[in-house]
């Protein structure tokens, strides 16, 4: 019998430190933030403590998911996506089994990608589940960007949340997820970066922080996004109208306008939360899917296409049917 | 074919500028405008106006100044020198 993978479950923490547009300004009184929150349609982020980390905000999300319908003893494998672990060796999934007291036989590994990463890690689910005698595995997004944002970068500070998220993927008989289109252009890796963040030093920059090349990378997502999504539909036979609700990575206000435009979508088949939630990175796409499942956005019968882009330059793109 | 003053229009318009405000040496970071955010503007404002044709020319989200934006067109043959 052909074995599939289906999302039961979608669990996210958001950090209780809200950073608004008011904040931000008091902290710049330069920057003109009508235009930003004009251009950027972020009003409100959501920030860690200075002494929180990505492993604490993912053990609450993970925690999440205990309390429905799944025992720890019935996950076989954990997969972290991050770009802000806790430390660079061991991996964060292996930290997080022992934490979360899964059982010693789960397989644990990180994945280092960001805004493409949910859909990255969701193919790797899917395939373990379908060719392996495993039942249950936990996709865990999580990112921080903000420890790598100085407090004047007028780039980057306004877009990204701190946020985590848990996915639980199960086996099942009925296809409801796939096919994927995944791709990367290496040659704009220097386009979104945490410099000094591994081994490479480089002696004019002062810590970690993240260096966004905003014009490359809109410019990548305005040539990328358009292809990918007409690339997944080509490959199943669909049109757009076949589409119910699109889920892109919430980059922005202007990278999702720009989206629909080039695609000519309805507004009615786009989910936009990056307005209350930010950009959240890794976490964007899943804790979409489950405000879009509040929102009563998705039902049974639902297909939904998700797609994410970013740093790497790396995208993905993916076809969830609800059953 | 476009002209160059629907560009500079153009250019002025996603910064929300008076017509006639920019001139060709005009370049990020002299005017307020002309932040990151307002580079954005203009690629997507230049995208809007040649019907998706600048999306696919990747050099352009380098170009700094109002003469880089017309040499990189003009390069790509969406406008005439």
């Amino acid at each position: 019998m052909k074995l599939y993978s289906i999302i039961s479950d979608i669990q996210y923490y958001l950090p209780s430190r809200l950073l608004s547009n008011e904040d931000l300004v008091s902290d710049n009184p330069d920057w003109r933030m009508d235009d930003i929150e004009k251009k950027t349609g972020i009003k409100n982020r959501y920030i860690c403590e200075d002494n929180q980390t990505s492993k604490d905000i993912a053990l609450l999300a993970c925690e999440k998911l205990f309390k429905n319908n799944i025992k720890r003893s019935e996950i076989d494998f954990l997969i972290v996506v991050t770009e802000s672990p806790e430390y660079i060796a061991p991996a964060m999934s292996c930290d997080l089994q022992n934490i979360l007291n899964l059982k010693t036989s789960v397989a644990a590994f990180d994945i280092n990608l960001g805004c493409s990463g949910f859909v990255y890690g969701l193919m790797i689910a899917d395939s373990i589940l379908c060719a392996n005698s495993y039942n249950n595995g936990i996709l865990v997004c999580v990112d921080t960007y903000s420890k790598y944002i100085s407090p004047n970068d007028r780039t980057c500070r306004p877009l990204f949340s701190d946020a985590a998220s848990a996915t639980l993927i199960t086996r099942s008989q009925s296809k409801s997820v796939g096919p994927f289109e995944l791709g990367t252009d290496g040659s704009g890796y220097q386009d979104l970066i945490v410099q000094n963040s591994g081994t490479k030093k480089q002696a004019n920059i002062e810590r970690n922080l993240l260096h966004m090349d905003g014009g490359a990378v809109f410019m990548f997502t305005m040539r990328t996004v358009p292809k990918v999504v007409n690339d997944l539909l080509k490959k199943e036979k669909y049109k757009i109208e076949d589409i119910d609700l699109f889920v892109f990575h919430q980059a922005s206000k202007l990278v999702i306008d720009n989206i629909k435009r080039l695609l000519k979508l309805p507004d009615q088949k786009v989910y936009e939360n990056y307005q209350l939630v930010g950009n959240t990175v890794s976490s964007s796409i899943p804790i979409a899917l489950a405000q879009a499942k509040d929102d009563n956005r998705l039902k049974k019968g639902s297909i939904v296409m998700i797609v994410g882009f970013g740093v790497g330059l790396s995208w993905g793109a993916t076809l969830i049917r609800y059953i | 074919m476009k002209t160059t003053d629907e560009v500079i229009l153009t250019i002025e318009s996603a910064l929300e500028l008076e017509k006639g405000s920019l001139s060709m040496d005009t370049s990020m970071g002299s005017i307020e405008q002309w932040d990151s955010l307002g580079h954005l503007s203009i690629l997507s404002s230049l995208d809007i106006l040649f019907d998706g044709l600048i999306a696919p020319i990747a050099n352009i989200s380098k170009a700094q100044s109002v003469n880089e934006i017309l040499d990189i067109l003009i390069e790509n043959k969406l406008i005439e020198k």
